[in-house]
């Protein structure tokens, strides 16, 4: 029941992430929601549960844009074992340790995957545009991060609860 | 079961690792076709991204009236003075229009064909930052295939790259890996127009000769020298001329007329049936 919950919400996300128009745009960036998605569950989840989600989550994404499949698996899954083991280490119930680590896992998400591109031959050059791109979107993830965190939490625990509910009941 | 899979987890994620790095290999150059697992989760997220982007058009166009609302007297001078111009242009085009037909008849000019367009809506958009990609509602059961130019009544958009049942993927024009051949309007010089500038919001034009000569405020429009836009379709304007290569070369900054982040509707160029 939890991984229908998980793989729904990154349905959702996807959808909402490429529906349309750019929708909440700041500085010329939009937020890497799949991205956001798999730090903040990487806060929830233990390590190997972060794992998935994350390497899941970046594959539907990879797969959806049809261009270096399975580059965004590997940098979410990364990002995710990272934030699930510092967010261990940290007391992740303050609102700037939850934005520090959002937004740092954002921009070392986005550095790898560029890194990665890069190195497969995609064209693109490291302008002041790319960092303000790169920072914009770090700090755009870490505010929705502190905001969507408690809501996200109370959707987790509903989760837990539903499976065990369904587990105790067979 | 799980005890043996954690045994083995070193071998596994190296298994995973070596698969990845060959996918994306293989995916790092563009291809013709996509998997038919890749056209199924397209097919699938299709009907979601269509329900956010009704859901995200209601609110828009609710906060786009309250806007028009609220300077609906400014805009009513404005347009009123515009109204007068347009008459004016309008009857000049008329002029333009009567010597243009009387022209083409002394010539025997013979008119291109009209080109079919598919009429398809935006649902979809890149998820980040680094691709520029639409993924449009028409796909292979309404007739569309790889390599179909996109336009809107502005200018042109790009190229469908791929295509799932229900949906097709544009490369944009002013992505990394689009290049389009242009002609500067004024002077009917060859450019190359390239995408890939960081702001997303506009082009290159490279010069293709020698003695290009190019300066604010042209136009650039396709060349029709490829077989995937028709030709004399408005590209952009140049807004900026930086010299390169000690002075040697230039590359002109051109604004798209296309709005790239506000495309509702686009117009897919169907093939002409050879004759």
């Amino acid at each position: 029941m939890r991984t229908i919950g998980y793989a729904l919400i990154m349905v959702l996300g996807l959808a909402f992430q490429t529906a349309g128009s750019p929708g909440f745009v700041l500085f010329g960036t939009k937020p890497e929601l799949m991205l956001l998605l798999t730090l903040l569950f990487a806060m929830l989840l233990e390590p190997g549960g972060a794992a998935c989600f994350g390497f899941f989550s970046g594959l539907l994404q990879d797969v959806l844009i049809g261009r270096f499949i399975g580059l965004y698996a590997m940098t979410y899954l990364l990002m995710a074992v990272l934030a699930a083991f510092v967010a261990k280490r940290f007391y992740k119930e303050n609102f700037l340790v939850r934005f520090l680590i959002v937004l740092g896992g954002t921009l070392l998400g986005q550095i790898v995957y560029l890194l990665g591109a890069a190195s497969f031959g995609s064209a693109g050059s490291w302008s002041w545009v790319t960092w303000r791109s790169i920072l914009g979107t770090s700090a755009l993830n870490g505010l929705l991060g502190v905001l969507l965190y408690r809501p996200l939490l109370a959707l987790h625990k509903r989760l837990v609860y539903i499976d065990e509910l369904l587990k105790r009941t067979g | 079961m799980l005890e043996r899979l954690l045994r083995w987890r070193i071998p596994l994620i190296i298994v995973l690792i070596v698969v990845l790095v060959g996918t994306i290999h293989y995916t790092s150059v563009p291809r013709g076709q996509i998997s038919k697992a890749e056209a199924l989760w397209r097919d699938i997220l299709s009907p979601f991204q269509w329900v956010f982007r009704r859901i995200e058009g209601f609110f828009q166009k609710q906060i786009t009236e309250f806007n028009r609302w609220r300077s609906v007297k400014e805009r009513n001078v404005v347009l009123e003075a515009r109204l007068l111009e347009l008459e004016a242009e309008v009857f000049e085009l008329r002029n333009y229009r009567r010597e243009n037909e009387w022209l083409r008849e002394a010539l025997d000019f013979r008119d291109e064909r009209e080109h079919d367009l598919l009429v398809a809506e935006v649902i979809g958009r890149s998820p980040s930052n680094w691709e520029s990609v639409i993924t449009v509602n028409k796909g292979q059961v309404h007739g569309v295939a790889s390599g179909m130019a996109v336009v809107t009544n502005a200018g042109i958009v790009g190229t469908v790259i791929n295509t799932s049942s229900l949906t097709s993927t544009v490369l944009l024009i002013v992505d990394a890996q689009s290049a389009t051949g242009g002609l500067v309007q004024s002077s009917g010089d060859l450019v190359l127009i390239e995408g890939g500038q960081m702001d997303q919001g506009s082009l290159v034009a490279k010069p293709l000769g020698r003695d290009t000569f190019v300066e604010v405020g042209d136009v650039i429009v396709t060349s029709g020298l490829s077989r995937i836009y028709p030709k004399n379709l408005p590209i952009g304007e140049v807004v900026a001329v930086e010299s390169r290569q000690y002075d040697l070369s230039f590359a002109a900054i051109v604004k798209p007329f296309v709005d790239f982040a506000r495309l509702e509707y686009v117009l897919i160029v169907m093939p002409q049936e050879e004759l």
